[in-house]
């Protein structure tokens, strides 16, 4: 049959207007890509076994970055997606999603962290800092000082963080202390993993959450690498410790960042690398316990969060809690938090009144993360004056996007969404009778749909 | 009317790149993408209404698309493959319970009421973009195919998965409501 065409009403509609992907889009793409890749590979091959011994270099700087954005999403934190052109957005996408398919397959992840740089030199009196750091896909951390008398654990199942540390005001003898009831994790008090929260965290954050970065290629240790330049914001406090931009050396064969410097100008602040690595190694249950020592006299406190079952949480606060419908693939729910409250008050330097009838739910997958709170909005007594619960502070200054959820119960609610280097990307909006946060392992596209599949807990 | 002389569809991207996509290279996959993600935006958007519904079908069928690539055995081209993929993506979208009660928010362009009457709803918004979106899916693919892109009859066939003589006469219908629009006699 001979094809017939209209060229004017042809051209009229080639006229019209066709919107760019949602940031993230590529990223997003990239990451779902990388985590069909292992099953292609079956189809087209059988079945093989993983067989993690004798690890070669390339697994093993994979392992590294693995361990490198481990540590970071323990903490909570995780990406933009604003990325350049095609081909850099390409390269950059691709980095995530190998990333992430470790992550999502690793069940332990140990290692050394070692920071250098002077930045920390001038700020706590050292050059080089080690520490030995043991992670689970269950949220389990141990993170204990190989240069200084400091060490912590976290048990995730139980919300117990224990720590010895160098007392901060004489710097001599060890102060222990013990939280429990600790929450999940933001906005609320989780772990104080503070170190690797905000510098560990940030720097392997910042290769993933470029908006602009400049890929160069270049060598590292001999190996062809890309170097990735990569702006930040400047602490407006403390400009002097704060970089404005961070260099990040990724492995071009796997794709998997080396080194991270953190840079003001040209000139180095700090720099960060992984050593020792090991994935999946069995960790024995008490290395998420410290022991004190005998004797010790230990400072005890209680964050006010029980581990429930979900079921048992509108009992526990008073309301039907929202529940997400919709999550990436292959995320489970972990961990049930509830506290009735009055609780630490959320926001910069704490300014939102205090924290009631709080349920958290923590969603892993690997171990990746993703959290979703809700609080009471009204507090007796208290102004209803909400900022962003997760807000960076500190010095930063935040520019959400402003999105209008939807679907779902935020239906029609305007929730305000921030994804930046130095903080954990995440969505927060007040319903109603309700104060809400989506946070953790997510695009901004990924925050805005969990929010609006959020439903009313049958 | 006239015959092919309208811009075609996009050119085919090199056969080594498919080649190495279909064993798996996701970045050689990534470039097929980027080949024909233009065209396939512009399909996905005119017929799905706002822009995160069509980020949402593309997903899914880039994904299905890199899934089946390796079964893909070059009997159509690749690009009329991805199409009809993507074709097939959206309707899955416009067939999602959530989305059929909902008013798209974000796009100014489009009526709320498929399937209404297109001359009506053209005096309402005095738009092109109003008309078209008012076409049934079908109708609508097949114009934005053969018109605005370039593919002729019997690839649009292909992807739509109907007779070439289905192609024609949704053609009729739609070039008929969307002539309004433009002012002009019906085509």
């Amino acid at each position: 049959m001979r094809t017939l065409r209209d060229e004017e009403l042809g051209a009229a509609l080639r006229a019209l207007e066709t919107p760019e992907h949602a940031p993230g889009f590529h990223a997003d793409l990239h990451r779902r890509l990388a985590q069909e890749r292992p099953a292609r590979r079956v189809d087209q091959h059988g079945r093989r076994a993983a067989g993690r011994g004798g690890l070669r270099w390339g697994l093993r700087v994979a392992v590294a970055a693995a361990v490198a954005a481990a540590v970071w999403l323990a903490a909570g934190l995780f990406e933009d997606e604003r990325l350049p052109d095609v081909v850099e957005k390409a390269t950059a996408a691709e980095i995530q999603a190998k990333v992430r398919t470790a992550l999502a397959a690793a069940e332990t992840l140990t290692g050394e962290l070692v920071l250098r740089g002077r930045g920390y030199e001038n700020a706590f009196g050292w050059e080089e800092a080690r520490w030995r750091f043991a992670l689970t896909a269950r949220g389990d951390l141990r993170l204990t000082g190989l240069t200084l008398e400091d060490d912590l654990s976290y048990d995730a199942r139980r919300g117990v963080q224990r720590t010895l540390n160098t007392s901060a005001s004489s710097g001599e003898g060890l102060f222990a202390a013990e939280r429990r009831g600790v929450a999940p994790g933001p906005p609320d008090p989780g772990p104080t993993d503070n170190l690797l929260e905000r510098h560990f965290g940030a720097l392997v954050r910042a290769l993933l959450a470029a908006d602009d970065p400049a890929v160069v290629e270049t060598t590292y240790e001999g190996r062809p690498a890309w170097r990735l330049d990569v702006r930040a914001a400047v602490n407006r406090i403390v400009p002097e410790f704060s970089g404005d931009n961070f260099a990040i050396w990724v492995d071009r064969e796997t794709g998997i960042p080396v080194r991270v410097v953190e840079r003001k100008g040209e000139r180095t602040l700090d720099e960060l690398r992984i050593e020792e690595l090991a994935v999946d190694e069995a960790l024995p249950r008490r290395t998420f316990s410290l022991r004190f020592p005998a004797g010790m006299e230990v400072a005890r406190s209680d964050d006010g969060f029980r581990r429930v079952q979900l079921g048992e949480a509108a009992r526990a606060v008073g309301y039907a809690p929202l529940v997400p419908a919709w999550l990436p693939e292959g995320y489970a729910l972990a961990e049930v938090a509830v506290a009735p409250g009055p609780g630490v008050p959320t926001g910069v330097e704490g300014g939102n009144p205090p924290s009631t009838g709080v349920v958290s739910l923590a969603y892993r997958r690997g171990l990746e993360r993703i959290l979703v709170t809700m609080r009471l909005r009204h507090v007796p007594g208290w102004a209803d004056a909400w900022s962003d619960p997760l807000a960076t502070g500190e010095g930063y200054v935040d520019r959400p996007e402003t999105v209008r959820l939807r679907r779902g119960a935020l239906s029609d609610v305007e929730a305000k969404v921030l994804v930046v280097p130095r903080n954990t990307p995440h969505l927060w909006a007040l319903s109603d009778d309700l104060v809400v946060t989506v946070s953790g392992d997510l695009s901004r596209s990924g925050l805005v749909r969990v929010a609006e599949s959020l439903r009313v807990s049958p | 009317m006239s015959t092919t002389s309208a811009p075609g569809p996009a050119a085919d991207v090199d056969a080594a790149v498919v080649e190495r996509a279909r064993r798996g290279d996701q970045e050689a996959f990534a470039a097929v993408i980027r080949h024909y993600d233009a065209g396939l935006r512009a399909l996905a958007f005119r017929l799905l209404g706002d822009r995160e519904r069509m980020d949402d079908a593309l997903q899914e069928a880039y994904v299905k698309a890199f899934r089946g690539l390796p079964r893909f055995r070059g009997r159509a081209r690749v690009g009329t493959w991805l199409y009809r993929i993507v074709y097939n993506a959206c309707l899955d979208e416009l067939r999602r319970p959530a989305h059929r009660r909902e008013v798209p928010l974000e796009d100014e362009l489009a009526p709320s009421a498929p399937g209404g009457d297109p001359a009506s709803v053209v005096a309402r918004r005095g738009d092109l973009a109003a008309a078209l979106a008012a076409l049934a899916p079908e109708e609508r693919a097949a114009v934005l195919l053969v018109d605005a892109q370039g593919f002729d009859y019997a690839e649009a066939a292909r992807i739509l998965a109907v007779p070439q003589g289905t192609i024609a006469s949704r053609l009729n219908r739609a070039r008929a409501a969307l002539r309004r629009e433009l002012g002009g006699e019906a085509a």
